[in-house]
Formats: C-alpha cells, structure tokens, sequence
C-alpha cells in the first residue's frame, strides 16, 4: 500500500486528508507540524509528502528543503497544500523543490486525483 | 546652528498630534485626553481579543466534529454503495470543501487576535511611558487573501 505522510496543524484538516486519501486506499500518517513531519519522515519512508506552509516549529517551505536534503526524499513528490496564494510564496516553494502547490480550501475529490497523478 | 526649537526638531507636535502654536496648558489636557481614551479602549481591545479566542475554539471544535462525520458518512456510503449514490459523494465532498471554512477563518482570527494583542501592547506602551513606539512593534502579514470557500487553484511545477 502506497503511503502518505500528511503534515498540518489543523487537525480537522489533517483529519479531513487522512478520510481522504485512506478511503483513496492509501495508508496515511500524521503529522502536526514540520519538525514532527520530518522526524516521521525519517522514521518510515513515505511515498508523497503533502505538507501545509504556515505551522509552528517549522514552516511546509522549510520542511521541503529538509526533505530534498536527505537522499531519500530527493525524488519524492512533496505538494504543499496552504491558504497561502501568493505567487512570491509560490516561488519559494517551487525553489525549495516542492512538486505542486494546492490553494485550500481543496475538494477531496481534486485532491485525490492529483495525488494519483503525481505518487510514485 | 539650528533655531528651531527643540520639540520641533524631534518631531514633538507631530507625534502628539499638535501643532507648535498650542499652549502647555493645551498640550497637558491633550496628552490626559489620549492617556483617558487609551485607558478605556485598552480594556476593550483585551476583551475582543479574548472573545476572538473564544470564537475560534467553538467553530475549531464544531468544525472538527462535523469533518469528522461528514467523512464518516463519505465512507459507509462508498462502502456500501459501491458508487451507485454518486450524488450524495459530491454534495458530500462539496460540503467537506465548504467546511474548510474554520481552518481559514481560524487563520484569519488568528491574525487578528495577534493585530489586536500588537496594537493593545502600542498604547500601553504609549500610555505608561508617553512614548510611541509603533514602528517597532511587528503586526502580523496577512495570509488568508480568499474571499469565499470555492476549492483553491492548484499548480505542479
């Protein structure tokens, strides 16, 4: 089974991706924010990573550098999935290596398509 | 040398929002005026910023209470229905969508919790020291620009 390590402070959304991509069949782990993501990321390697940008301890843009840091994780899809809409924030998570940026609110729908087309 | 008086040259009237001519005794009933507003609305700020917090933890808890069955529903449906019910699924992820609303009105409270706790800390800064200190202080940026709870634009790079 294809795994996805969800990263968000929001548990309801959290909680909203995990109903999401587990009736999608995929196993999902959890995370509240990027310090945890990373140390779960480590601890089992994941096959996507969706990660949201405003969060305490570490920011989604600083976990995708983390991420792209470790061998790993060099190819691994990393969406970012935030409030934010900016195109200057856009940038910065495409620098980073981020493979996609999702503007919230995100139909559960959409969501699961995308990351069908992008999951190795 | 400069001839201008002193106060002129800090600035003085500009800040207490005076101009040079006013005499002491103007400029003394003034500054009482502003340390009187400042000791009403300083109050009043703490409140609201307290009644923000107050909103946020009941639509948070409501939010999550609602995500949490309306994904349970989504689920039984799928499983036994084998999509066969393809209309209750949208208007179900359509109200999955639409409930995301507490994560960014949350966001938004959030920010202006913080706006009211950065300008509460000016005045009374202001209030026990006579000084303005606005500059330093860090509001926060926004980050919630969405007007409405229409899903997002997404983009792969």
């Amino acid at each position: 089974m294809l795994s996805i390590l969800a990263v968000d402070d929001s548990p309801s959304i959290r909680q909203m991706v995990a109903v999401t991509l587990k009736s999608a069949g995929y196993s999902v782990i959890e995370a509240a924010d990027g310090t945890e993501g990373l140390a779960k990321a480590k601890e089992k390697t994941v096959n996507l990573v969706l990660t949201d940008q405003n969060m305490p301890l570490m920011d989604g843009i600083t976990l995708v550098k983390n991420l792209r840091g470790l061998p790993m994780y060099a190819t691994t899809p990393i969406l970012i999935l935030t409030t934010e809409s900016s195109d200057d924030m856009k940038a910065k998570g495409r620098a980073a290596g981020a493979t996609g940026w999702l503007v919230k609110p995100f139909d559960p729908v959409r969501l699961v398509e995308i990351v069908k087309k992008v999951i190795r | 040398m400069n001839s201008e008086p002193i106060s002129d040259r800090l600035g003085f009237w500009r800040v207490v929002g005076m101009d040079r001519h006013h005499s002491f005794g103007e400029f003394v009933e003034h500054a009482q005026s502003v340390t009187q507003a400042i000791a009403v609305v300083g109050p009043q700020l703490r409140i609201a910023q307290s009644e923000i917090g107050r909103m946020k933890g009941i639509i948070d808890t409501a939010a999550t209470e609602l995500l949490s069955s309306f994904g349970e529903i989504q689920g039984v449906f799928r499983a036994i229905n084998h999509g066969r019910f393809e209309a209750a699924d949208a208007a179900l992820s359509r109200a999955m969508t639409a409930l995301q609303f507490q994560d960014m009105v949350g966001q938004l409270m959030t920010g202006l919790s913080e706006r009211i706790g950065t300008a509460t800390q000016v005045l009374d800064h202001a209030s026990s020291t006579g000084e303005f200190t606005g500059q330093i202080h860090a509001f926060p940026r926004q980050v919630v620009l969405q007007q409405d709870v229409a899903s997002g634009d997404v983009e792969l790079f």
